[in-house]
């Protein structure tokens, strides 16, 4: 068998691998980062353990098609993401779920009140902010690195920070 | 080897080329642009390679089971990018917040102040107008009701719920 499609067998396995790791540690209660982190160093193991028996030669190849691995399982991962945080999603799946919805009650579940909660109650729980005295303070600058990148970006497509 | 070189090397193009379209003009749907142009990246350039390899003017040649796996490999880079780039063209609730405390220089935001950044208008309206626009939903006496092309489309995601049972 060629070698190229060897490397697309391969990477599919591992994320099949990787995807029923992930799977089973969700359903055991694992959060979703930590089980997604675990289960791509399992599919990475499980393509380094499938070229190691069955490719001589693999070290390279198997380096590449890590990295056709990781955007597979980086896919995934942002497919996720939409399911479980994205307000179109949301606000499409409740549609969904009662035949119609009115303006009205859309603004009912999801309104920039309920949003500001919910993230405000995220936040805390993750230690990215503290509350002191009715007030918020960031207590660590894990998310303002990223509001950095995303700035930066913004500042390269519209040439300012409001995109 | 060759795979990922070319596959990472298209992505980039790509991805430059529309960082100075956008300076110039920014397409109202944007997903469906970014989507469009990239693949006519992706197959523009694909073109030219093999040209390029059959005049002899360079030797990259690649085999059927090749350009399959660049063409996979593409896709799963656009469409993370694609979602990604949703972020950056509008505005994120959890970021918002994060950057309106961070520029208060450390005196701390109280829960009021922070109604007067995020509205309804912004979060709520822009995303039932995306939605509208994209034809995931249509709107029918004051009423939304969704459509065969967002049925479809939260399909993949209802799957996704059921397999990890999480709501």
């Amino acid at each position: 068998m060629e070698i190229e499609v060897v490397n697309i067998i391969f990477s599919f396995c591992a994320f099949v691998s990787f995807l029923i790791f992930h799977i089973i540690l969700v359903r055991f209660k694992t959060s979703i980062m930590k089980s997604f982190v675990l289960s791509l160093i399992f599919g990475d193991v499980v393509l380094l353990a499938l070229y190691f028996i069955l490719v001589s030669e693999f070290l390279l190849e198997f380096l590449f098609n890590s990295l056709f691995y990781f955007s597979l399982a980086y896919f995934y991962f942002v497919c996720i993401g939409i399911a479980f945080s994205s307000i179109r999603v949301k606000i499409l799946q409740d549609i969904y779920d009662n035949g119609c919805l009115s303006y009205e009650k859309i603004l009912k579940n999801y309104n920039a009140d309920n949003i500001i909660n919910s993230r405000l109650e995220r936040l805390i729980r993750s230690g990215d902010i503290i509350i002191i005295e009715n007030k918020y303070y960031l207590q660590n600058h894990r998310i303002l690195n990223l509001v950095r990148i995303i700035n930066f970006f913004k500042k390269i497509f519209f040439g300012n920070t409001r995109g | 080897m060759e795979v990922v070189v070319f596959t990472i090397s298209i992505f980039l193009l790509s991805f430059v080329s529309q960082m100075v379209i956008w300076r110039f003009y920014i397409p109202q749907r944007y997903h469906l642009f970014i989507t469009i142009y990239f693949l006519i990246n992706l197959f523009v350039s694909l073109f030219v390679m093999s040209v390029l390899n059959y005049n002899g003017i360079i030797e990259f040649n690649l085999n059927l089971i090749q350009i399959i796996h660049i063409i996979i490999f593409y896709l799963l880079m656009v469409y993370p990018y694609l979602t990604q780039f949703t972020g950056i063209q509008s505005k994120s609730p959890t970021l918002s917040i994060i950057e309106f405390i961070h520029n208060s220089k450390g005196k701390g935001i109280n829960r009021s102040e922070l109604n007067s950044i995020l509205t309804n208008t912004e979060f709520i309206d822009n995303r039932i107008g995306e939605l509208v626009q994209g034809g995931y939903v249509i709107e029918n006496k004051s009423s939304y009701f969704i459509t065969k092309k967002g049925k479809l489309f939260l399909y993949p995601f209802s799957i996704i719920k059921k397999l990890l049972r999480v709501n």
